[in-house]
């Protein structure tokens, strides 16, 4: 192919030989830069090959999808690469890959048992937390579920514990409470009303005295009938 | 709108007001007795909602006569029987009247505070009066469909306990379970003597008796009785009894159970009740009621109105049930 260029290039000259000298290079020169220009060629191809590996490929394929996979590949090390992407590295570029792979992976677990470290020690801290709270709340075991229940909602994320058991006794006496020694006498009563009575007004006429109860009559009377007859 | 007289105003503010005191009122009858505030504190003192002529006592008097015990091979003899008994007795029924003359009305005019004041009086003496009622009825020796009281105690529990007499229909004198025994007999033991002698060994003896058959857990006994019992317990310790206490009765203890009197209490009797089996039973739906107002015929706009009960006192076993009797100083 140089050869046939050299010919060309003096078929030119020859053609154009009235006017004026042509340009030439040395068959040296052309050499070197048709070496360089392979060179070049084969770094590009090089880079082309570490750039866009089988892995990296298949993640911009996933990412043109719409794929979630990309971010977990993204997430792995970095290590996944084929042995031909090995062979086609120089021996420079190999150190300073197995430099960055280890320094990753250094990294990656460096990360790691911080957050491991700071997981145990928030775990023992609300453990110890915890079981205090239950040393000074006798009925924590009873709300607990309902202090857990409560702690789901968004709403109650920052809540403390005394503030959640404030919470979940609020939210257990909204559902139930315990009848009152009142509540379980007039229970008892129900049998003997008649139908339609008003068995909690027993305990509130039970509290007040003859003349109160004549007066409050009278005050609903008059309120319906107007002011006491004459005749 | 305005009714149209002074009548029909207070007719309403009465019967307004007893709508409201008539529970408390129910009460006040039922703590005012000693006994019926024992049964009650017992729970048995029931409602029972029955529109029929008789009031059905359950008892349990009938045994199977097949239990044995047995050895190998041995065969069971394969035979039903009815547990239960039904006796019958009769709903009574107890009543008052609140009578308001026209001119006592009009003599009041328009003032409140006295209209009160005369409707407070009527309604606490028909309470009062109820009350004395409820307590004669309960200790006379009368009961069953001839007469209109509840059945008395002196009838429930007899100081002649084999007579013929009949209480829910069973015949005390012959009703007897196909072993032999009367169950439908109550205990009675005549006081050996003096009680300051004999007074301790009588009621022990006869509260052993009844141990036999059920768990004495009040005495009952008329005043003097009661005072020569209180006597004797003065000069050892006195024990209070906490039921008793918590129910407010004045009482003293015979082998930690309480002991009170009641005025209308046969003199020289002490009843011991085993309240498991001794009860008060009224209709829901008629327990101190307050009739319509009616105008009475022939008296200018004087009305009268009726408040009523219905219930019965009734054993559903006599046998744990006993009296001593003639018990004097």
């Amino acid at each position: 192919m140089a050869g046939e260029g050299n010919q060309g290039a003096q078929g030119n000259q020859a053609a154009n030989g009235g006017q004026g000298q042509a340009e030439t290079v040395s068959k040296t020169d052309f050499d070197a830069k048709v070496q360089e220009v392979t060179k070049l060629q084969q770094d590009l191809e090089d880079m082309r090959l570490e750039v866009f590996s089988p892995a990296y490929m298949e993640f911009l394929d996933a990412k043109e999808k719409g794929g979630g996979k990309g971010k977990e590949e993204e997430s792995k090390p970095k290590a996944e690469f084929s042995d031909d992407d090995l062979k086609n590295l120089t021996p420079r570029q190999l150190v300073e890959k197995a430099k960055e792979l280890a320094k990753a992976e250094l990294k990656e677990d460096i990360e790691k048992a911080k957050t491991a470290a700071v997981d145990t020690v928030g775990k023992e801290q609300r453990q110890r937390e915890v079981a205090s709270f239950a040393r000074t709340h006798e009925d924590f075991e009873t709300y607990r579920p309902i202090m857990y229940g409560l702690s789901l909602n968004p709403k109650n994320k920052d809540l403390s514990l005394q503030e959640l058991y404030d919470l979940s006794h609020e939210h257990v006496k909204k559902i139930h409470s315990e009848p009152s020694k009142e509540e379980k006498e007039r229970q008892a009563r129900m049998s003997t009303e008649k139908p339609g009575g008003d068995n909690r007004s027993y305990e509130k006429y039970a509290k007040m005295s003859p003349e109160q109860v004549a007066k409050e009559s009278m005050d609903e009377v008059k309120a319906k009938f107007g002011p006491i007859p004459s005749i | 709108m305005a009714v149209s007289t002074l009548t029909e105003y207070l007719n309403t503010l009465y019967t307004t007001t007893w709508a409201k005191r008539r529970a408390g009122i129910v009460d006040q009858v039922f703590e005012a007795n000693k006994l019926l505030a024992l049964l009650k504190s017992k729970g048995m003192v029931r409602t029972e909602s029955t529109d029929g002529r008789r009031l059905e006592i359950p008892l349990r008097v009938a045994k199977t006569t097949t239990a044995k015990f047995f050895g190998k091979g041995a065969t069971f003899t394969i035979s039903d029987f009815d547990p239960l008994t039904v006796a019958y007795d009769f709903w009574k029924n107890l009543g008052d009247q609140v009578v308001r003359y026209w001119v006592d009305d009009k003599a009041n005019g328009g003032s409140e505070t006295a209209h009160i004041k005369m409707m407070n009086a009527k309604i606490d003496t028909v309470r009062d009066t109820l009350n004395e009622k409820v307590e004669i009825a309960l200790w006379t020796d009368t009961g069953g469909s001839s007469v209109d009281d509840y059945n008395g105690i002196p009838y429930l529990i007899d100081d002649s306990p084999s007579s013929s007499v009949s209480v829910h229909g069973i015949n005390q004198a012959t009703a007897s379970t196909t072993d032999g025994s009367y169950y439908w007999r109550n205990q009675q033991k005549t006081s050996s003597g003096a009680f300051s002698v004999y007074g301790e060994s009588d009621m022990t003896n006869l509260f052993n008796t009844l141990g036999r058959w059920g768990k004495v857990d009040c005495l009952i006994s008329d005043q003097t009785t009661y005072e020569l019992g209180e006597a004797e317990a003065l000069e050892r310790v006195r024990v209070v009894n906490k039921e008793a206490v918590d129910l407010g009765l004045d009482h003293i203890t015979f082998k930690g159970k309480i002991w009170v009197w009641s005025p209308r209490c046969t003199t020289g009797y002490t009843y011991f009740i085993d309240r498991s089996h001794l009860g008060f039973s009224i209709d829901p739906a008629v327990n101190m009621v307050m009739g319509p107002w009616k105008e009475i015929p022939n008296q200018y706009n004087d009305v009268v109105c009726q408040i009523v009960q219905r219930g019965n006192v009734w054993v559903d076993k006599r046998s744990c049930h006993g009296v001593l009797t003639g018990q004097a100083a």
